[in-house]
């Protein structure tokens, strides 16, 4: 029990502890990406100067340059939220939570082991943003990505993984905080909105992310040709991993919401 | 195992960046050879026997990628032979294939050494001070990982005991067993964790003065090598921007008129991608030569 000074009442119980304790912390939560507006306009700015430089030296470069500006592009795309995460000292517990998501969703390949090409990471990714909220999405979201390529494989695909994932638990998040998606309890008809919703961004967003990857490593000339033969040849792909996004999302949406509300009202903690 | 693993990260890690961002700019077809030969080696030497699977498929799609690249690109002027509604097969968009099939199979080379050199420990400890939050989280993510996997093994096990395995059945009963273990596993994992989290916050967890758990010296031989690795990469860089090693491709190819830059670049590039072996070789010379005075 911390002690207390100039005669102020300590809380009492322990979840009004755990409430006071964060307090400071969520004035902040207001602004997106819980930083200041100055912050945010620096690292909006930095992002946006970072990028035109790149662009132009690669232009200036010509040749293969492409390449590399592309992953950085995405690398910068990313930085943002990694660095807020950092600005933002987060507690030990906000730490656990994001780690316990990030790892359920690497380790979930292994639970549908029997089902071949059977992909629900963006889907545990997704639930994670909606009871989380965008910010903490994104981050499950490029966090899960980097780990399992630590764990079976770094490449050049991984920043663009990172980038993928992070968008769609981003973009799912997004639809929780403006208040579209509740955050648990979601009705049938919602729930199979949500998995619908799912499905739509595994196919139009986080798949297409992926296939611009193949094209830029793969291809020596970028023409439009080029481009229609390596997103269709995507396209069946994307479609194996949407249907089981929306399967996973159908099967396990309500549990793991209702579990991760329950921990968050047991423990108050990371309410967006 | 190569002694060069047993160098400092910041060392190993600035080679595998220098090389795979080397092997990605270099168009001219003399220094993708040397890339690709360097890179082979290196992934020869850390992956050992197990290494010439990943080795013939990359054989596979290096085939695959080059003469795909014509059917895309049908500039150049030596046409080998025409296809289709006319359409041309030419020499010069072959050979920019097999250049750009090499930088692929270059890079994902170059990663399969780094993914058997670099572990996760050694990632966190260069960005650690970098991004803490970050690297603490990845931490804790490459710990729980392999616990969870074993934690679902002992409950499909336990739930196969029972009858319900997923092993077998109709597809809609093996996913529906998938989404009962998931939701089995969160609900462990979740109270288990913030046993961790509490744990954590009474041990200081944030706390200013903390200072970072490191395994990694950084000594005299690690200065020298990064040194080197540096000049080399320098060396370069600066024919790389000045064009000393530029190529024409179409319509025809043309390598340009070498000079004394790109002779030096191209040493440079051989020296730089052959590090690791020379490490290796010394450490072997020193090895026999302190054996024959025992």
């Amino acid at each position: 029990m911390p002690s207390m000074t100039n005669g102020e009442k300590g809380p009492d119980s322990i979840r009004q502890q755990e409430e006071w304790r964060q307090a400071p912390d969520r004035k902040r939560r207001g602004s997106s990406l819980g930083l200041s507006r100055s912050r945010r306009w620096a690292m909006g700015i930095a992002v946006v100067a970072a990028s035109i430089v790149t662009i132009a030296v690669g232009a200036q470069l010509g040749g293969r340059s492409y390449y590399l500006v592309s992953v950085l592009l995405v690398i910068y795309a990313i930085a943002p939220f990694f660095i807020a995460f950092e600005l933002r000292r987060p507690q030990a517990r906000e730490v656990v939570v994001l780690a316990v998501m990030c790892a359920l969703a690497v380790v979930s390949r292994v639970a549908f082991i029997w089902i071949p090409h059977f992909k629900p990471m963006a889907a545990i990714v997704m639930l994670a943003a909606i009871a989380l909220g965008a910010r903490s999405g994104f981050l499950v979201g490029a966090v899960s990505a980097l780990a399992s390529g630590l764990i079976f494989g770094l490449g050049p695909w991984t920043p663009w993984q990172m980038l993928a994932f992070g968008a769609g638990g981003g973009l799912m998040g997004l639809l929780a905080d403006v208040g579209v998606v509740p955050r648990s309890k979601l009705s049938p008809k919602m729930l199979v909105a949500v998995s619908t919703g799912g499905f739509l961004l595994v196919v139009l967003l986080v798949g297409p992310i992926l296939d611009t990857c193949t094209l830029f490593t793969m291809m020596g000339t970028i023409t439009p040709t080029a481009a229609a033969a390596v997103y269709l040849a995507g396209l069946p792909v994307n479609l194996i991993h949407g249907t089981a996004t929306l399967a996973t999302l159908l099967l396990a949406g309500n549990p793991l919401l209702g579990k991760l509300a329950r921990v968050q009202m047991k423990y108050g903690l990371l309410r967006p | 195992m190569s002694s060069f693993e047993s160098f400092h990260p910041l060392v190993t890690f600035f080679f595998f960046a220098s090389v795979i961002v080397l092997g990605v700019c270099f168009l001219n077809p003399l220094f993708s050879a040397v890339g690709l030969l360097g890179a082979a080696l290196m992934h020869l030497r850390t992956r050992g026997k197990e290494g010439l699977r990943l080795l013939g498929g990359m054989a596979i799609a290096f085939v695959v990628l080059s003469l795909l690249n014509p059917l895309f690109n049908p500039a150049g002027d030596t046409v080998l032979f025409t296809y289709g509604p006319n359409r041309p097969f030419t020499l010069q968009s072959l050979v920019f294939g097999m250049v750009t099939a090499a930088m692929f199979v270059t890079v994902i080379l170059w990663f399969s050494s780094f993914n058997a050199i670099m572990t996760g420990e050694k990632i966190t400890y260069l960005f650690g001070r970098m991004a803490p939050s970050l690297s603490l989280t990845l931490t804790m993510v490459l710990r729980l990982v392999p616990t969870y996997r074993r934690k679902l093994r002992s409950i499909m096990d336990a739930r196969a005991g029972i009858g319900k395995s997923g092993a077998t059945g109709p597809l809609t009963s093996r996913v529906r067993n998938g989404g009962a273990l998931l939701s089995l596993l969160a609900t462990w994992a979740f109270e288990s964790a913030l046993v961790t989290a509490d744990s954590m916050r009474s041990r200081g967890f944030g706390l200013a003065g903390r200072t970072c758990f490191a395994a990694y010296r950084f000594t005299l031989r690690d200065g020298v090598l990064l040194a080197i690795e540096m000049l080399l990469t320098a060396l370069c860089a600066v024919a790389l921007m000045t064009g000393a090693t530029a190529v024409e491709y179409f319509p025809v190819i043309s390598l340009g008129c070498p000079t004394v830059l790109f002779w030096l670049a191209l040493l440079s590039y051989v020296s730089l991608v052959l590090i690791p072996t020379f490490i290796d070789c010394w450490e072997h010379i020193l090895w026999r030569f302190s054996l024959s005075r025992i």
